[in-house]
């Protein structure tokens, strides 16, 4: 695997703003995201985490600033716009359709207008072949198979087809909003080995979870966003999981540790 | 511009910076649940089988989320009453799943028992010890009123038979509107159009009173009609009832929400069908215009709210009427109906009335026509009824279930790429 590039940041958001009426959801954000790197999206409910990753979806625009990738600057004016750049987003429990198999969601997705890959859909054969390597990626070793009804899959396992398929289809950013909310501890765990399988596959990936303690794992970095603004950012280990609690909780930065923040 | 000056400049006939959308401001501009749900999960907005809410019960409208109205662009949020048409509120929501298999969100009091043919019955208040005032068929996508009409004895007819479902508004019903507005008003930055019941005079939606336990007095829509020309007496004591309480209750309203709103939902009442008029226009001229005078009257002296009306079918001869009686807002311009060409409609209109509407085509081009036909409507309406102003971008009626979502797609990418003034 190939690590080129890997010292520039693959999405790079300057100073996002975003208001609705008189809320200001956003108050001028910088966020960064490096090939391979997993970063922890965190902060209280309403921080503005789920609008920071709806703008870099091109679900809503910003009021303001700018968005760069592999260092040039693009405007994502659409969902669409954003899949095609290869950002993906894996949504918590159930992502597929229950009633059809497991080669039919890799290739036909949840989403009716995606129809990537390079498949024709009816091609069965072809179809079942790339659906194993799908999760053969994915690290899923035991029960699923092309032909398996995703109905009867676990939590667990349909993340795994989710994450295999965006492996797959060369996602450059994957985004997981809330991923193990609805799921049991072993099911957590496996999204851990995903997440850290894409890693592996120089996929960067943001999470976003209320869980600190499984961001605090997970995460290479974590950025903290309060109110609309970036509290803080701190590579793996610079801080303990206690002071993390502290600041989301305070929505402050403590001043024992102040010198250790990374943000100007 | 914020949406609301957006909206603000097209109303006043001026060329705002892009056409105006409205979409979910009302129940007559919205999108049935199960095609809200195909949208939101193409776009990305929710898990999939995440429920959508059914906030209007009736025709199964779905939420349009503010997190949709951001996607989309929509310049317009509605606020609703308390109550539904069946007479429950839009509360404690519970999940419910359509003919279809879209996952939706029901209110608490939306108790449906299926009967033999497993059509679904709906009861009034949602009390099911009393008899159903509504239907959907099985594998349909909305309830059809069921009519509960006592028979009608001539000599014994009594208008407050028909005036018990105009009340004033409760102060719990005011401080829900003033809660709704202050929220839309400080929280976005959209227009706010109020559906405010009440003053749709004989609305048949409301005619057959589906949220009335015991309905008295002219429930039968086919009486109602034969009473616009035989009862004429009956029907103005009605409206002139109504509209006293009408007038009390925008006054009300007004005191609570001021000028936070923009745009009044007044009539919903259809006077066409699709090949003309239901009524002539001089009965329009005498048993409606004289009340549509007094409440626009009212309004257009006391606050800076634009006034709204929807009338679906072919209606051109009434349209100088309708601008008469005051209104500034005309839906849904409905452009497949006879003599309804878009054209002459904004030649004719375009500098009196705001259109609202008239967009796409809801009947035939959005559910049946493919991508290119859907784009090149949008775009030719926005190009005809756009000029100069004075139009606000929606469909023509609510967006039914069962459109392709291709079709859905394609109608907010062309709307999008030609709704700017600018070039
Ligand atoms: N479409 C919208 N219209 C109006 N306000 C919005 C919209 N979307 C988000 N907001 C507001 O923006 C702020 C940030 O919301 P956001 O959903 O991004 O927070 P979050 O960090 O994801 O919270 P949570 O942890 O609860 O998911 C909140 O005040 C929210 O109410
Ligand atoms: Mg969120």
């Amino acid at each position: 695997m190939s690590n080129k590039g890997n010292d520039k940041p693959l999405v790079k958001m300057v100073d996002i703003e975003k208001r609705f009426g008189s809320v200001q959801a956003l108050k001028g954000v910088d966020f960064e995201v490096y090939p391979g790197e997993v970063v922890g999206l965190v902060g209280d409910n309403g921080a503005g985490k789920s609008t920071l990753m709806r703008i870099l979806t091109g679900i809503y625009h910003p009021s303001r600033g700018d968005i760069y990738f592999r260092g040039e600057k693009v405007l994502i004016d659409s969902p669409k716009k954003a899949r095609d750049m290869g950002i993906e987003v894996v949504h918590q429990g159930f992502g597929l359709l229950d009633s059809m198999t497991v080669a039919r969601n890799v290739f036909l997705a949840s989403e009716p207008l995606i129809k990537v890959g390079p498949v024709k859909l009816l091609d069965m054969e072809k179809m079942n072949m790339e659906t194993r390597k799908v999760i053969e990626h994915a690290g899923i070793r035991t029960g699923v198979e092309p032909d398996s009804i995703v109905q009867y899959l676990s939590g667990g396992q349909r993340q795994a087809v989710k994450i295999g398929r965006a492996i797959y289809f060369k996602a450059e950013v994957v985004i997981l909003d809330e991923p193990t909310i609805a799921l049991s501890i072993r099911e957590k765990d496996h999204v851990g080995e995903l997440v850290n399988d894409l890693r592996k596959h120089n996929v960067a990936v943001i999470y976003i979870s209320h869980d600190l303690e499984e961001v605090y794992e997970l995460a290479d970095k974590i950025t903290i966003l309060d109110v609309g603004e970036k509290l803080a950012e701190y590579k793996r280990g610079e801080v303990s999981l206690e002071v993390l609690y502290d600041i989301i909780r305070e929505g402050r930065i403590p001043p024992d540790i102040k010198q250790q923040n990374k943000k100007e | 511009m914020t949406s609301r000056e957006r909206v603000n400049v097209a109303l006043e006939h001026k060329v705002p910076d892009k056409v105006p959308l409205d979409l979910g401001g009302s129940t007559v501009t919205g999108m049935h649940v199960s095609s809200v749900y195909k949208l939101r999960q193409a776009l990305g907005l929710d898990p999939p089988r995440t429920p959508v809410k059914v906030i209007e019960p009736y025709q199964m409208l779905g939420e349009i989320g503010l997190d949709l109205v951001e996607a989309l662009h929509v310049d317009v949020a509605g606020i609703f009453p308390l109550k539904t048409i069946f007479g429950f509120k839009n509360e404690g929501w519970k999940e419910w799943t359509l003919f279809d298999g879209t996952p939706v969100l029901v209110p608490e009091k939306f108790n449906t028992i299926p009967d033999e043919n497993e059509d679904i019955l709906m009861y009034p208040e949602g009390d099911t010890c009393v008899p159903p005032s509504a239907r959907m068929p099985k594998g349909g996508y909305y309830f059809d009123s069921i009519i509960r009409q006592i028979p009608i004895d001539e000599t014994n007819l009594n208008p407050k038979d028909n005036m018990e479902e105009f009340v004033l508004l409760s102060d719990k019903e005011l401080k829900h509107y003033k809660d709704r507005s202050d929220e839309l008003y400080n929280n976005t930055d959209k227009a706010i159009l109020i559906n405010f019941g009440g003053l749709s005079f004989g609305d048949i939606a409301n005619v057959p009173a589906p949220w009335l336990k015991n309905p008295k007095g002219i429930r039968d829509i086919e009486e109602w009609y034969i009473s616009l020309i035989m009862r004429k007496d009956y029907i103005k004591e009605v409206f002139e009832y109504q509209c006293d309480i009408g007038l009390a209750n925008l006054k009300k309203l007004h005191e609570v929400v001021g000028d936070k709103i923009s745009i009044i939902y007044i009539s919903g009442t259809d006077f066409g069908m699709q090949t003309g008029p239901f009524l002539s226009v001089e009965t329009y001229c005498e048993l409606f215009k004289p009340y549509h005078k007094k409440i626009n009257e009212w309004i257009h002296s006391n606050t800076n709210w634009y006034t709204f009306i929807h009338s679906c079918g072919s209606i051109v001869q009434i349209i100088p009427e309708i601008i008469d009686a005051g209104f500034d807002i005309l839906n849904p311009v409905q452009i497949s109906a006879a003599k309804m060409d878009p054209h002459t409609l904004k030649e004719s209109f375009g500098d009196c009335i705001t259109f609202w509407g008239g967009g796409i085509d809801t009947q035939k081009t959005l559910p049946f026509g493919n991508v290119d036909e859907v784009r090149k409507q949008v775009k030719e309406m926005v190009r005809i009824f756009g000029k100069g102003g004075g139009f606000v971008f929606n469909s023509v009626h609510n967006i039914q279930a069962n459109v392709p979502i291709e079709n859905l797609i394609a109608l907010y990418e062309a709307f999008e790429q030609s709704r700017s003034y600018r070039n």
